[in-house]
């Protein structure tokens, strides 16, 4: 049976699947009942001093759907946690009591050194096995200096991470990252600078959900008014693929890695592309904790498969395959091929190739494609746009 | 399986959207090519994924005036249905509940401005092939009269096809929204009788003959004119609200009902019949169940609803004083040499007889005796049942706008002296 332990930052997980700072996590009796379902970690919702003053808006979510497929992205306008550290210590002392194999991370905010290095010392203090600190979070708290105005500014982050990684005594420290960046891994660099333990990438994507047609009002609505958000679920998870494989390319630091992860697969994809440890929230809080019984799983059943002894095997293998365009394999041709029996004869290929291509696909009387080999440059678009998996594919020519 | 088929069982919009986002949005859609009047199904069913009801529902209009009522009658799995794309990874996408959804939520009714052509078209009967011709001739600028026999309109889709499978509402829907555009609809009018054969061929440009087929046929056996003894024409207009109560009842109560005849008419007659109330009622067909018409859908509804049927069985005799009391009948089976579908004879001593209080005769509908009255003349032009002797609503509305092009270009040919060149 493959080994799906997974070490990061100094700390084994029994599994890489942890529950990211979320409304997941803003409960003690809901983290209990993750923890005895398999979740291997949580990272507590966003906790902040008592004087912070957490002044939430509602209804502060509201979901994308795309033909008839619900939640394909999620935008939130929440903010850090109401519950400030004191009932956050007495959580991860309780916590850690109960499940003292499970990893309980502490997720903190704060505006000033004195807020960061208190918030760290006294979780520490509660029996935290690391602290997460959110440089990151996209909308409120950024009007008031916090949030994201660190994590977009390299000097800024080095500074603050710093600040907390000289305030904890021997636990690691994490810096959650914003995508609203030029270049993220500049901000990743500069918390390797600072000597924090790893990154989490990435917080949400700035973003804004929808707009309501009839009432003139961009979404989530809240009496008539909205704000920009902070977007999450599947349609976020290229931007943080790109993002996890940015910084494992560039920068020597352990990768938390969060951002549309919803199954087995695209948590395998994450870790081909360098992750260590992998959080998640939108698809859980969509279905239930319940779902890690499948991630885990379908990650063993996977190893199997493969071949593949220890899930730690599988960090940052697809690394090297990730190259710049100018070194991609030239010369070589890849021409559209069909699967007869798979074809369900809609003729979109037709469509796609004619009005987005190279008008190198017919349709047969039997309505099934036939590929003009001349014409097809091997663009790739009619496989993409063919509604069966494995009907239209691209097979590279022999000479 | 089996299911009895309501129209009142309509979907959620959640399902809607659900199967609408199923729909492959082929290119050059079997579906459209196997629909008598070509909508563009994956057209309107786009739209309704978008949102846009209103839009779905003028596509369908634009190819069928007969769009809410066809929604709810089309044998779907027979056409636009049979050769759908999704078939290949599941089941066919029910078009017909998206088309109900698409006319139920889209209401706009587009009035066509009509140039005036100084040109006079009568058209003969209400029904499915005349409104659609009329409608089509309205829009184009002909000045058109329909004369309909009935106190109503809607031809066999009103007094033909049971309410449980059509609602009044729906029907009256697409009746109010052709009534907008064909404005001269002269009910309770007969030709031949109240307006003359001549009068049409005389005082108008064109006529468009939707008259449906004549009355039903007889078996030419004893006692078929006993009370109680009913054409499946009569059973049908007497129970369905089409009608609004315009046909006379039965006038005794049915009970033990016999139909006879083996096509979907007699597969409607027994469904409603059973419905109504009878405890008992048999459908007696002279075949096999492999060689009866009826689609086997509309089979296995009636059956389900717990009508029986008797394979190779024929009645020779309708028994009863002053009605029906009996029906005597005998086993059929193929003559000497004969394969399925061939010719049948009588099992000889198999002869019995069944209690019964009503008798329908589903053995189809002869042609209209109308259509003779109007000769060969140029002007006249037949659509829907009483052309082709008998078919679905949908194809006798594909008829009628058929004829009306083929009308309008009569009508340009004799207007530009060109009537040889059609």
């Amino acid at each position: 049976m493959p080994d799906l332990r997974l070490r990061f930052c100094g700390i084994d997980y029994s599994n890489p699947f942890v529950l990211a700072a979320s409304p997941c996590t803003d409960d003690e009796e809901m983290v209990a009942r993750a923890f005895s379902l398999g979740w291997a970690g949580a990272v507590l919702k966003t906790t902040s001093v008592e004087t912070e003053v957490v002044n939430l808006a509602y209804p502060m979510m509201s979901g994308l759907d795309y033909a008839g497929q619900r939640l394909i992205a999620l935008q939130n306008i929440d903010l850090i946690s109401e519950h400030h550290v004191d009932v956050v210590e007495k959580r991860i002392v309780r916590l850690k009591k109960e499940f003292p194999d499970k990893v309980v991370v502490a997720s903190i905010m704060g505006k000033s050194q004195a807020d960061w290095q208190s918030l760290v010392r006294r979780l520490e203090a509660a029996g935290a096995d690391m602290i997460e600190c959110s440089f990151s979070c996209p909308h409120g708290m950024p009007e008031k200096g916090m949030g994201s105005t660190i994590g977009q500014n390299p000097e800024l982050t080095e500074l603050n991470a710093r600040w907390i990684k000289e305030a904890a005594k021997k636990i690691p420290v994490v810096i959650k990252l914003t995508p609203q960046i030029a270049d993220i891994t500049a901000a990743a660099a500069a918390v390797k600078r600072s000597g924090a333990d790893g990154v989490c990438a990435i917080n949400t994507v700035k973003g804004i959900i929808g707009v309501d047609i009839d009432n003139y009002a961009p979404l989530p609505q809240v009496n008539g008014k909205s704000c920009i958000g902070g977007i999450s679920g599947p349609a976020i998870k290229p931007v943080a693929l790109r993002c996890v494989a940015e910084i494992a390319r560039k920068v020597d630091i352990p990768i938390t890695a969060t951002g549309g992860i919803s199954n087995w697969r695209d948590a395998v994809e994450f870790l081909l592309l360098g992750a260590r440890n992998l959080q998640l929230c939108t698809i859980v809080m969509q279905h239930g904790f319940r779902v890690i019984d499948d991630l885990v799983d379908g990650l063993d059943n996977y190893l199997g498969r493969q071949g593949i002894a220890r899930v730690e095997d599988l960090v940052g293998r697809a690394l090297p395959n990730l190259v710049e365009h100018s070194q991609l394999p030239r010369g070589h041709k890849a021409l559209s091929a069909l699967v007869a029996d798979r074809c369900l004869k809609c003729g979109r290929c037709y469509l796609a190739c004619r009005d987005g291509g190279h008008q190198a696909i017919n349709l047969g009387s039997d309505r099934l494609p036939i590929i003009d080999k001349e014409k097809c440059v091997g663009c790739g678009f009619c496989a993409a746009a063919c509604p069966v998996d494995g009907c239209l594919y691209m097979q590279l020519q022999t000479t | 399986m089996g299911q009895p088929m309501d129209s009142t069982l309509s979907w959620s919009a959640h399902q809607v959207l659900q199967e609408a986002a199923r729909c492959l949005y082929c290119h050059d859609a079997p579906c459209v090519v196997r629909c008598p009047v070509g909508i563009k199904v994956p057209e309107f069913i786009r739209k309704i994924v978008t949102g846009n009801y209103e839009g779905a529902a003028n596509v369908i209009y634009q190819s069928n005036v007969f769009g809410a009522i066809c929604a709810d009658v089309c044998p779907q799995i027979e056409l636009c249905g049979k050769d759908c794309n999704t078939r290949n990874m599941g089941e066919a996408i029910s078009i017909a509940r998206l088309q109900q959804f698409a006319v139920q939520q889209g209401q706009k009714v587009v009035a066509t401005p009509v140039a005036i052509q100084g040109k006079k078209i009568a058209v003969v009967g209400a029904g499915p092939a005349g409104l659609s011709g009329a409608y089509a001739l309205a829009g184009r600028g002909y000045e058109v009269v329909v004369f309909e026999g009935r106190p109503y309109g809607g031809g066999t889709a009103a007094w033909g096809i049971p309410s449980y499978r059509l609602s009044p509402s729906v029907l009256e829907r697409d009746l109010a929204r052709i009534g907008e555009v064909v404005r001269d609809i002269r009910y309770s009018t007969v030709v031949g009788q109240d307006v003359s054969v001549e009068e049409l061929l005389t005082d108008y440009d064109a006529v468009l003959l939707g008259c449906g087929l004549g009355h039903g046929e007889t078996m030419r056996i004893a006692g078929e004119g006993l009370p109680g003894v009913l054409s499946a024409e009569q059973l049908l207009a007497s129970l369905n609200a089409g009608t609004k109560g315009a046909e006379p009842r039965a006038g005794h109560e049915m009970d033990r009902v016999i139909v006879i005849g083996g096509g979907n008419t007699a597969m409607d007659v027994a469904c409603v019949v059973k419905r109504a109330g009878a405890s008992k009622v048999v459908v007696m067909y002279r075949r096999s169940l492999e060689e009866m018409p009826a689609w086997r859908e509309e089979y296995e509804s009636a059956a389900a609803l717990g009508v029986e049927f008797r394979f190779r069985t024929a009645p020779t005799a309708i028994l009863g004083t002053d009605r029906v009391q009996a029906l005597s009948c005998t086993d059929m089976k193929l003559k000497e040499g004969e394969i399925m579908g061939g010719r049948l004879e009588p099992v000889v001593g198999s002869e019995y007889q069944l209690a019964v209080d009503t008798v329908v005769i589903a053995i189809g509908q002869g042609k209209n005796r109308l259509i003779e009255q109007f000769g060969n003349s140029a002007k006249v032009f037949i659509a829907g049942d009483a052309g082709n002797g008998g078919a679905t609503v949908v194809q006798a509305v594909a008829e009628g706008q058929k004829a009306a092009l083929a009308i309008d270009e009569f009508l340009q040919a004799v207007n530009t002296g060109g009537e040889g060149q059609l």
